[in-house]
């Protein structure tokens, strides 16, 4: 039996493989259990990395889907508008085209429906070949450019993930933590019952009561610029 | 092992400690003319372990410091950073609510977590500092580059209008009465809602639904120096983001602080205290000024149930004057059963309430016969 390339097997336990390959995969892993082991095992270091890093959506991948996502959404808009810029110029020589075809050559229909076929078959298999988040992101992306362009929600929310980049305060009662780019600084409170707050100029905290010394500590974390 | 010394031959890196290597170790750094001295540091259960290609390490330390001043101290603030793996964040460690005359020591606790790769660079990742120090008379010490005299000045009144609130009701209806106030305090610390939130700074979308703009509610409080006009934020779904609130000084002072709590009601009618919204401004008296902020708040889970946001309720919380005076509310303002049901009570109503809880009536009076 041959066994699919170590690689292979990592990006398949990690939900970066597109359909038809994640299909194929997981066809072997099902009949391999040497294989299956090596999927379980990764997909268990993954899930503790995440942990330890505060379910931090940047960890451990290193690749910026979002801001990807972000990149993709604005090409399209550009894209879409010198679209339309064009078309605005390019009325009045259009206009004299149509004119000309309708006396001129007919329209080839078995041309033009070879060519519809090409971009199904290539669009199914981009779209296959897509992992999962990646083509949700796209999905998003073309779904906001829809909203905007067609306008059936009131109102949009941006076109932005929160990226892996930005500085994050998270506050609960079990500590605070600032994350960025898949590091954390945690501060942790001595005791249970404590009091989160957060401030919306940039600070997350716990208040507590430390159950040794009974004195009243806050733990803190603050942008940087603060 | 535990004197400064010692430390910093740690903080040097030539020592490695309960596997805790000295690079793993904070740096201490008081300036020279400080009024506190550190005594001693005890990294006990500190820990540094690989996982996978990321490296935890925790470092638990007791310090003790002593109060080199000639005045007593009501509060300190101690700057933690760790550029190394937040450059973009940085933490503080604040203790209230105390009571260290000159000479005397008192310790502060420190427990922190941090997460890096593996290949990050060595070195010391972590420092300690001083942002700030609080006396009896109010007068402060500290570079203050958090706005700890702020916090710890706010803190400190809190605590007088608590003990003075405690101690009339000691008064006028005896130690039964004290004990009722204080079970009533300690039912309400355990009933009050609580729920985990992350700020990202910046109004920006982190999730695809669409968003509304929901008008504030505000609650009345007429001794407030400040009258909130109006205000709006955005909501989408468990996000609340870029709140702007319009608000007005109507005290004859200039106002150069305030800050308005904003409560949250969700769709099955839950409310939580969901943060606050702080400026830093320049309010001359009868002015009305907006506030804006750019960040948004977003509340993960709430007892495994999406948090979905319909309503909002404002209330100033504090306010500065210009000449370094401040307003909090008074404690008939904080009874309103809005503010009863979501508002923490203030750090020196928790701390008296703990020595009720675990030292009994006797030590509490005696803990407010000292002020």
């Amino acid at each position: 039996m041959k066994h699919p390339a170590p690689e292979q097997l990592a990006l398949f336990s990690g939900g970066d493989l597109g359909r038809w390959e994640r299909w194929r995969i997981s066809r072997h892993a099902a009949h391999c259990p040497e294989c299956a082991r090596e999927v379980q095992a990764l997909r268990d270091s993954a899930a503790e990395l995440r942990q330890l890093a505060g379910e931090s959506p940047a960890f451990p991948n290193t690749l910026n889907w979002n801001r990807l996502a972000e990149e993709i959404t604005g090409n399209i808009r550009v894209g879409l508008a010198a679209g339309e810029a064009i078309a605005r110029f390019d009325k009045p020589l259009r206009a004299t085209q149509r004119l000309q075809s309708k006396f001129g050559p007919r329209f080839n229909w078995n041309l033009a429906l070879v060519g519809v076929g090409a971009m199904v078959i290539f669009a199914v298999a981009f779209w296959t070949s897509l992992p999962p988040r990646q083509a949700e992101h796209l999905l998003g992306s073309l779904n906001r450019i829809r909203t905007e362009r067609i306008g059936t929600l009131i109102h949009s929310t941006p076109a932005a993930i929160a990226s892996p980049e930005d500085v994050i305060l998270e506050a609960s009662s079990s500590g605070i933590q600032v994350r960025e780019n898949g590091r954390a600084l945690s501060l942790i409170p001595h005791s249970d019952g404590a009091t989160v707050s957060v401030d919306m100029h940039g600070s997350a905290g716990v208040r507590y009561v430390d159950a040794d010394t009974g004195q009243v500590t806050t733990n803190k974390v603050y942008y940087a610029q603060q | 092992m535990r004197s400064s010394s010692a430390l910093a031959a740690f903080a040097l890196g030539l020592v490695p400690w309960n596997g805790v290597f000295a690079a793993a170790l904070p740096k201490i750094d008081l300036p020279p003319d400080s009024p506190v001295a550190l005594l001693s540091a005890d990294y006990g259960e500190s820990s540094e372990i690989a996982r996978g290609s990321a490296m935890l390490i925790d470092v638990h330390a007791a310090l003790s410091l002593r109060n080199s001043s000639q005045r007593k101290i009501r509060g300190i603030t101690l700057v933690v950073t760790a550029q190394d793996v937040t450059p973009g964040g940085k933490g503080s460690v604040t203790v209230t609510s105390l009571d260290v005359g000159p000479q005397e020591s008192f310790p502060v606790r420190i427990d922190l977590r941090l997460l890096r790769p593996l290949q990050a660079s060595s070195g010391v990742p972590v420092q300690i500092g001083l942002d700030g120090v609080l006396f009896d008379d109010l007068s402060f010490y500290g570079p203050d580059k958090l706005s700890s005299r702020r916090t710890l000045t706010l803190s400190e009144f809190e605590a007088r209008r608590d003990r003075r609130y405690f101690k009339s009701v000691l008064a006028s209806g005896g130690p039964e009465k004290l004990r009722e106030e204080m079970l009533s305090s300690l039912t309400h610390q355990a009933d009050r809602p609580s729920l985990d939130v992350e700020v990202v700074r910046g109004g920006r979308a982190t999730n695809f639904e669409p968003e509304k703009q929901v008008q504030f509610a505000f609650l009345s409080m007429p001794d407030s120096p400040v009258e909130p006009v109006g205000g709006m934020a955005r909501i989408a779904g468990n996000e609340a983001r870029a709140p702007r609130l319009e608000v007005k000084n109507r005290s004859d002072r200039p106002i150069r602080y305030l800050e308005v709590g904003w409560i949250l009601h969700d769709h099955s009618g839950r409310e939580f205290l969901a943060g606050s919204v702080p400026a830093e401004l320049n309010l001359a008296p009868g002015q009305k000024r907006q506030i804006l902020e750019d960040a948004t708040l977003r509340f993960p889970q709430l007892g495994g149930q999406p948090l979905g946001i319909e309503g909002m309720t404002g209330f100033v919380s504090s306010v500065e004057f210009a000449d370094g005076s401040m307003w909090i509310p008074t404690r008939g303002d904080l009874d309103s059963p809005q503010l009863q049901r979501v508002v923490a009570p203030s750090d020196e109503e928790q701390r008296l309430a703990q020595i009720y809880r675990k030292k009994g009536l006797k030590a509490l009076i005696s803990e407010l016969n000292k002020f």
